[in-house]
């Protein structure tokens, strides 16, 4: 597991606009030099947002990402997001 | 001798600035909460300050896994952000302010001497952790900042202990300087707070929890063991994955020194998370050391 290199993809595209734009674009020549596992690739290529959150990844980082993936914040976004994670119980350690 | 002037907590939520923008209406709880930012804003005022100390985390805009300091000063020639997207997912408004460079570095040197091993920046940006208070608390940005960023987003962070002690060892280094300053304190954190997670609706439903109330009870018993007991990482992010920032509060409470508190407001909420206000005048920080 590299709960580092799935957080720094979100941090990248949360952070930077022109990262943002080749993450949206080509997704699978964005993730292929990132370090991830097939999973992890899995999951940042199919936007499985609860996957990552039950893995560990940085719930701010990975809601950051979600708002800058879905063009800005809006109140149905965050309702989604929270719904996709009702039913996940939250794992206490997200240390890398 | 410089003199501790001020010291308050305040919330850093980036909703509260539009909050009534555009003419929408305010509900009585952000009303509570906006009034109570104004009435310290004319505390800190009122205290006359040189130089205010601020306090807050930031929300891996720039510190990341890959080096991540538990404390570190700012000595830049300047205080400014937020960035770009935080101006535009919220519509927050910039802040830029000198930093007061000698103040920075003495707090940086004698923390070492006092064996706290900060870390320092001469080139950073500011979130909304500073921009959104410091806007509530001097919009004028006429006063030079020194900015003391603390780790409470990106585990492990140290004990609550280290946030207090570190507080209090601000607090010695701001008396004994030898300079004759007014210094204010700002300091900002979080309650139940889960923004990114499951639990980031849960005011909606239940405004407070009991680890809310827990600590709440202990403020107004000015019980600080108490609130260091009550906030270890794991009982605090069980809360909500942000909650770890009560640090922020924690570290006011080294700063206070034991003085308990001049004001203070408990605000749960439908709809927004629970926030604490809190502020000591000078009269109240000093009266033990006076």
């Amino acid at each position: 597991m590299s709960r580092y290199a799935v957080n720094k993809v979100l941090w990248q595209v949360a952070r930077d606009d022109e990262l943002a734009a080749a993450y949206k674009s080509a997704p699978e020549k964005f993730l292929a030099d990132q370090g991830l596992n097939a999973e992890e690739h899995r999951q940042l290529l199919a936007r499985d947002f609860p996957a990552m959150f039950a893995a560990g990844a940085h719930p701010f980082l990975l809601f950051t990402f979600r708002i800058k993936i879905s063009g800005g914040w809006s109140y149905p976004m965050m309702v989604e997001h929270v719904r996709e994670l009702a039913d996940i119980d939250p794992p206490l350690d997200i240390s890398t | 001798m410089a003199r501790l002037v001020h010291l308050s907590v305040v919330p850093h939520d980036p909703v509260l600035p539009g909050i009534g923008r555009d003419g929408r209406p305010v509900s009585p709880d952000a009303r509570r909460l906006l009034d109570g930012i104004a009435r310290m804003r004319e505390g800190l005022e009122a205290s006359k300050p040189d130089i205010i100390v601020m306090a807050g985390s930031d929300h891996l805009c720039q510190f990341f896994f890959n080096n991540m300091p538990p404390f570190l000063v700012g000595k830049a020639e300047r205080l400014a952000g937020p960035p770009g997207y935080e101006q535009r997912d919220w519509g927050l408004q910039t802040y830029d302010a000198p930093i007061e460079g000698v103040l920075a570095r003495h707090i940086l040197t004698q923390g070492f001497e006092h064996e706290v091993d900060f870390a320092y920046s001469d080139e950073f940006t500011v979130d909304h952790a500073f921009s959104v208070p410091l806007n509530f608390m001097r919009p004028q940005a006429d006063l030079p900042i020194v900015p003391i960023f603390l780790n409470f987003l990106a585990p492990p962070v140290p004990p609550a202990r280290r946030y207090f002690k570190l507080g209090g060892i601000v607090r010695k280094i701001i008396d004994e300087w030898d300079q004759d300053k007014r210094v204010a304190v700002i300091c900002t954190g979080h309650m139940t707070n889960g923004v990114g997670g499951p639990y980031m609706l849960r005011h909606t439903q239940r405004p407070e929890s009991e680890w809310d109330r827990i600590v709440n009870a202990a403020i107004l018993r000015n019980d600080v063991a108490d609130l260091v007991a009550h906030s270890s990482w794991d009982e605090m992010y069980a809360q909500g994955n942000n909650t770890p920032g009560f640090l922020g509060f924690i570290f006011g409470y080294g700063v206070a020194s034991g003085a308990p508190f001049s004001w203070h407001d408990y605000v749960p909420s439908r709809m927004q998370p629970l926030m604490i206000l809190l502020e000591w005048t000078e009269d109240q920080l000093n009266g033990s050391h006076a």
